[in-house]
């Protein structure tokens, strides 16, 4: 059941498309779980399961990458799905999530709302430049381990709480930027 | 949508990234999102932000402590399970390094936490809040409660110390005990110097010797040197050397001499001879019930690993409607001790061990799934179980994951070229610490619902999809026919597969009568 391909070039070729797909994959699983970091877990339970099964992918003949990539993303989105509904029975007395109705609404308008992600975070990119030194300080603390905020915030000798407001202001401004910035692109 | 709507769905996005929401607005936040087309698109948008965000703080974080070494709390994407899969692993792993470190709460090393070892217990019945350990587990520091029953402590200091229950003792490092109450025979080599016993206000620090001590509510607690010499003190008093066959009361802030009484003391070689005993006492328990796993009606497949000679390469299916060719082959492997002595147990380490199966099963809508293994370690995602061969929709998977949780896969038919694989996971269950154990994993399907259950005790549930009916057909246990490794790295002695879901009181009497 195995020896139908070179198992080198496929894991290259699963690499390959793993890479190119990951931030899609990871905003996908973001919008199905909320917090980023069961996202990330999530996904890499997920990358386990694609490559499980995926000899039994096809991607069919194509030239052109971004339809493979496409295809791929079809496909492992879908793996990424269940894998996300197991972590939630998983967690599911632990915390607060999405109902089963609604994540299946989020999975399947998500999926096309993908080929919106790059540009996104294009604009993102330009829109964090135009923040100034302690905005920058904040948002690298606030994303760069889960409860170092809380840790900054202690640090500083400031609540939480505070640090928080002005994370959500600060994401709201970039919400409006990069906005701004799509509808003028 | 309006601004105070659209600002008013930010905060509760900013909430649910941040694990912050209440109740109430998380409901709110739900109904929002289901109603309204714009409110999603908004909600997709903010989840772009927020992985852009992250991605952007690690880029800078990388650049900016380059090329200091990743500090606790930090991790590579974790792509270390693919390395071994393939031979040009190491020329992709150059190609790999694209990510930037991804927090996570797991830290990359783990402290050491234990101070001794369970290396014995017999007859032990543990005190409910006390937490139940098993013979080989690695004891942290904490309290020891013993209801009744004896246990041997192997510090790792070198000390060893026998534990009569009733009693609680208070392990606090390997060199330091507290007794709150019972009877303990401690036997402290040369390595192991300056043991230290607390107990009821006195301190015991033995100087190479072989003592016991008593702890009772009532009674004044009394100390007995056997052999050796070990120093007494009281918080009021010189501390007092006492020497072999010499043996104290402790009344007060004072010291009366009293005879010493070994006898009285539990020794090491009398645990051992009771060890012995009553292991081929749960042997024989063992012996007699094994017939009624054989003899359920829904018996598929029953292994004992028990019955044939050692040059014997085949399992013989003890299932009593069991097809006369519902044998296994065994592939590798190697004949280890099962759970008691003069049980055996095949033990799968090598990339080609397995063991063949091929069950001629009827149409099944429900199973149950068992197998008493012996974990040596979980190095792979996946440590197979059982695997079906084939991928039709209703073929199981059965494995344990890297995080030692029990997982069952379903296929399922979605319509698609390829199948879909639904599944549950337990919470962590094989786990470190009970490596080295005996354990009895059991997972049943109703049709409905998955249960996982560890040493009896329900560890995990999710609901499943229904398939049409399940599948075993030809299998592996211990290993599977894919093109990657997953091979187990355990002991087993006992597999059974029902094609009925047990239910929680069944599962708990199977552990009972084989644990």
């Amino acid at each position: 059941m195995t020896d139908v391909f070179d198992p080198n070039d496929r894991h290259a070729e699963f690499v390959r498309l793993l890479n190119a797909g990951h931030r899609r994959l990871l905003g996908y699983l973001v919008s199905l779980l909320g917090k980023r970091h069961d996202a990330e877990d999530v996904l890499q339970r997920a990358s386990v399961a694609m490559w499980r099964r995926f000899e039994t992918f096809q991607g069919g003949p194509t030239e052109r990458p971004e339809e493979a990539l496409a295809g791929f993303l079809a496909w492992a989105s879908t793996v990424a799905f269940y894998e996300a509904k197991n972590f939630q029975r998983a967690a599911a007395r632990s915390r607060l999530r999405f109902s089963d109705e609604l994540v299946q609404t989020l999975a399947e308008e998500r999926v096309a709302d993908l080929v919106e992600t790059d540009a996104r975070h294009e604009a993102l990119e330009h829109c964090i430049g135009k923040l100034d030194d302690p905005a920058q300080r904040l948002v690298e603390a606030a994303y760069l381990e889960e409860g170092s905020l809380t840790a900054l915030a202690e640090k500083l000798g400031r609540a939480p709480q505070t640090l928080y407001n002005k994370l959500n202001l600060l994401r709201r401004a970039l919400a409006d930027c990069v906005t701004k910035r799509l509808a003028e692109s | 949508m309006n601004d105070a709507e659209r600002n008013e769905l930010r905060a509760l996005f900013a909430g649910m990234h941040d694990g912050r929401l209440s109740e109430v607005d998380h409901a709110r936040l739900e109904r929002i999102l289901a109603e309204s087309g714009a409110a999603r698109r908004l909600w997709f948008l903010h989840c772009d932000i927020e992985t852009g965000l992250a991605d952007w703080a690690a880029t800078r974080d990388a650049k900016s402590s380059l090329p200091a070494p990743s500090p606790r709390g930090h991790r590579l994407w974790n792509w270390r399970w693919l390395a071994p899969l393939v031979a040009a692993a190491v020329v992709i792993l150059g190609a790999m390094v694209w990510r930037p470190r991804i927090p996570s709460a797991e830290p990359v090393e783990s402290p050491a936490h234990g101070v001794a070892v369970l290396a014995r217990a017999v007859g032990v019945e543990w005190a409910n809040n006390g937490g139940e350990r098993a013979v080989g587990a690695v004891l942290a520091a904490g309290t020891l409660k013993l209801v009744s029953g004896a246990v041997l402590v192997e510090f790792y200091s070198g000390a060893r110390v026998v534990v009569e229950g009733p009693a609680e003792l208070r392990l606090m490092t390997s060199g330091k005990v507290e007794l709150i109450a019972g009877k303990i025979n401690a036997h402290v080599p040369t390595q192991a110097h300056g043991f230290t016993v607390l107990a009821a206000g006195a301190k015991v620090v033995d100087h190479g010797t072989d003592f016991g001590v008593v702890v009772s509510g009532a009674a004044p607690s009394e100390v007995h040197v056997f052999a050796g010499e070990v120093e007494v003190s009281l918080a009021k008093s010189a501390p007092r050397i006492m020497h072999e066959d010499e043996a104290v009361r402790i009344e007060g802030h004072a010291f009366a001499a009293i005879p010493s009484a070994r006898p009285a003391f539990l020794s090491e070689e009398e645990l051992a001879r009771r060890d012995v005993a009553n292991a081929s006492e749960r042997f024989a328990r063992w012996r007699e019930a094994r017939g009624m796993l054989s003899a359920d009606a829904g018996a598929i497949v029953h292994y004992l690993f028990d019955d044939a000679d050692v040059a014997e390469r085949r399992l013989a299916n003890h299932s009593a409607s069991a097809a006369p060719d519902g044998g296994a082959s065994i592939v590798g492997g190697a004949w280890a001790e099962g759970r008691w002595p003069g049980k055996r147990a095949l033990e799968f380490r090598g990339e080609g061990d397995r063991v063949r199966l091929s069950a001629a099963s009827p149409k099944m809508a429900a199973v149950t799934l068992l197998a008493w293994v012996r974990v040596e370690a979980l190095p792979r995602w996946q440590n197979v179980l059982l695997a079906a061969d084939s991928e039709e929709p209703g073929a199981l998977h059965w494995h344990l994951t890297q995080h030692g949780e029990l997982r069952l896969e379903i296929a399922r038919d979605l319509g698609r070229p390829q199948v879909d694989w639904e599944a549950v996971n337990s919470a962590p269950f094989v786990t470190p610490d009970r490596f080295g154990q005996w354990l009895l994993l059991a997972t049943t399907f109703d049709g409905t619902t998955i249960r996982h259950y560890g040493n009896g005790q329900l560890i995990g549930s999710g609901a499943s999809f229904t398939p049409p009916e399940l599948h075993i057909g030809t299998a592996e246990v211990g290993n599977w026919r894919g093109g990657t490794q997953r091979h187990l790295a355990a002991a087993m002695d006992e597999f059974a597969i029902l094609s009925r879901a047990m239910g929680a009181e069944e599962i708990r009497a199977v552990y009972q009568a084989g644990k």
